[in-house]
């Protein structure tokens, strides 16, 4: 079956792509993650299937369906992944994100129109840092959740990143700063306020980051305890699940 | 069960009653001075009572027989020509055909019919097929097994071949009738512990640091030692659930092979070597008569060729 001349040009685009060490996901437009498909771009972060495991952690750790809202915080969607995994699989959730990248903004509510998901979903354009705190344009200022893949990766490790991430994917997303907690420290004080008492802060981190964690807690006064620490598929130590202390 | 129960003790009951009825009937029938009009009456009502009793008894008789395990499926009915050259092929697609028949007019469904056509032979002015080598198909409904069990066997031949000139004489062909139950309802349950699943590993740290498009899933299922492995899907939870979609059917299809084949091989025994011996009943076309040698019964039919056509 030979290709007719359209279709060998395209072809040959895709190649030169692909040689060009562009990733699979970005030529081809669109990827799985759980069970929806999601418009992916550069620069916008490829979600890792690791990710799909933190959407099952914050799933099991949810009440049974039923009419109850669950209001949930999002820090950096991305493309969506996690959010729209959650409104998809959950019909009673509702999602604020939060997201410093105007591209990535866009995208997450192209995917959120996509899947007819965006009227459980607010996505703002906001940096998450120590000096702004929830902009006054979300209309929920308390949540019973906070969740997040936050950039982690240690600033040593950047180095070492294959040409597909490092030339293609905004390295924002992954850049944690010398000890990859530059974002995860201020999720934190971003859920000081306004997390629920009661409430859960689902993180993807670093495996380093259970074992520095608690004397960054300390240090910045973040009244924050790891309830868990979960491993990954590649049995490394990815996921925490914290709460807040009580005074 | 309890349902089954009550009913056979209110029939017990049934029948005790009318037994005692029957004895006052008795009485007054044998009573010398008893008024002749009041006797007749009596013995009218024993009859009766008798024919009630009867009834009852058979009825009982059913509930107390324990029910076989696989009445209640469908069935899967094999015919294969044994001893008697091409007759014996066509004598066999005669009684398969007349089963398909057969059995829908009791109700059921016929699906997957597989014939596989003798390729040798002469052709009779009858029929332009010399017979089948094999014969199958799936019977569904309701307890399909139960209503077609008791035709298991070798069924026998004697008639004067349809493909034979006037001077033939009568031959004797046998073919082997198997009815296997397919069975529908098999639970598979796989508890989470039993499960281990592995997932593609990256070298290093992995996580954000690595973008990979590799999402295969294996589960092993460890009390049987199955591995199955997906990579068909895009995102690790579609394979993951489509390889427990395969181990589910795998441990389907070994549990399904197990109950037919044990069933088989109580098939083994029940058609023996399927010689001419061997037989459960018999077609005998020129004496017009059917014979069922299990519960040695005859009848005579005027047109056996009309009773194997339904």
């Amino acid at each position: 079956q030979h290709l007719t001349q359209d279709q060998f040009e395209e072809l040959n685009r895709l190649v030169s792509c692909r040689l060009a060490r562009m990733p699979l996901q970005y030529i081809a437009g669109n990827w799985d993650f759980r069970e929806i498909t999601l418009q992916v771009r550069p620069p916008v972060f490829i979600p890792r299937p690791e990710t799909e495991q933190l959407v099952e952690l914050v799933l099991q750790n949810l009440p049974n369906e039923n009419e109850d809202k669950i209001r949930i915080l999002e820090v950096g969607p991305g493309c969506g992944n996690i959010c729209l995994s959650l409104l998809h699989e959950r019909s009673n959730i509702l999602v604020t994100a939060l997201e410093r990248s105007q591209m990535a903004a866009k995208l997450t509510k192209e995917n959120a129109c996509l899947l007819n998901l965006k009227h459980r979903l607010e996505v703002h354009e906001a940096r998450v840092d120590d000096t702004t705190g929830l902009p006054e344009s979300c209309s929920v200022q308390r949540f019973d959740h906070f969740v997040s893949n936050p950039p982690y990766v240690l600033r040593k490790d950047l180095m070492s990143l294959a040409p597909e991430i490092s030339v293609f994917e905004d390295l924002r997303a992954l850049d944690g700063g010398a000890e990859g907690l530059d974002v995860v420290l201020p999720i934190l004080r971003l859920a000081q306020d306004h997390l629920r008492d009661g409430g859960l802060v689902f993180l993807e981190v670093d495996p380093c980051h259970p074992h520095i964690l608690p004397q960054h807690l300390e240090k910045s006064n973040l009244p924050f305890e790891i309830r868990e620490v979960v491993k990954d598929f590649n049995d490394k130590e990815r996921f925490l699940i914290l709460n807040k202390i009580d005074k | 069960n309890f349902a089954e129960a009550t009913t056979v003790e209110n029939l017990l009951s049934d029948i005790k009653s009318s037994l005692a009825d029957r004895t006052e009937l008795q009485l007054i029938i044998d009573d010398p001075d008893g008024d002749i009009e009041m006797v007749k009456l009596a013995q009218k009502d024993i009859e009766s009572i008798d024919a009630k009793c009867n009834s009852l008894i058979k009825q009982v008789k059913e509930y107390l027989v324990p029910k076989e395990k696989y009445d209640s499926e469908d069935a899967v009915i094999e015919v294969v020509p044994g001893a008697g050259g091409q007759e014996a092929s066509m004598f066999a697609e005669e009684i398969f055909n007349m089963y398909i028949k057969y059995v829908q007019d009791m109700g059921f469904s016929v699906g997957a019919v597989n014939m596989s056509m003798n390729s040798v032979g002469k052709n009779s002015k009858f029929s332009s097929s010399s017979g089948i080598t094999r014969a199958t198909a799936q019977i569904s409904g309701i307890n399909v097994f139960g209503q077609l069990k008791y035709e298991t066997g070798v069924h026998r031949v004697q008639r004067v071949p349809v493909t034979g000139t006037k001077n033939d004489r009568l031959q004797t062909s046998t073919c082997s009738v198997a009815i296997l139950p397919k069975p529908r309802n098999i639970e598979i349950n796989i508890p989470d512990e039993d499960l281990k699943f592995e997932f593609v590993r990256s070298s290093g740290a992995g996580g954000q640091g690595v973008n990979t498009t590799d999402s295969a899933c294996r589960v092993t299922h460890i009390p049987t030692g199955t591995i199955v492995k997906c990579q068909e899907e895009r995102s690790q939870l579609q394979n993951k659930k489509r390889a427990l979609e395969k181990l589910h059917y795998i441990l389907y299809e070994s549990e399904f092979n197990t109950i037919t084949s044990s069933v088989a091989s109580s098939r083994k025994l029940q058609i023996g070597n399927m010689n001419r011996n061997e037989k459960i009943r018999t077609y005998n076309f020129p004496r017009h008569m059917l014979s069922e040698h299990r519960v040695k019964m005859s009848h005579k039919f005027p047109s056996m060729v009309a009773f194997l056509y339904g």
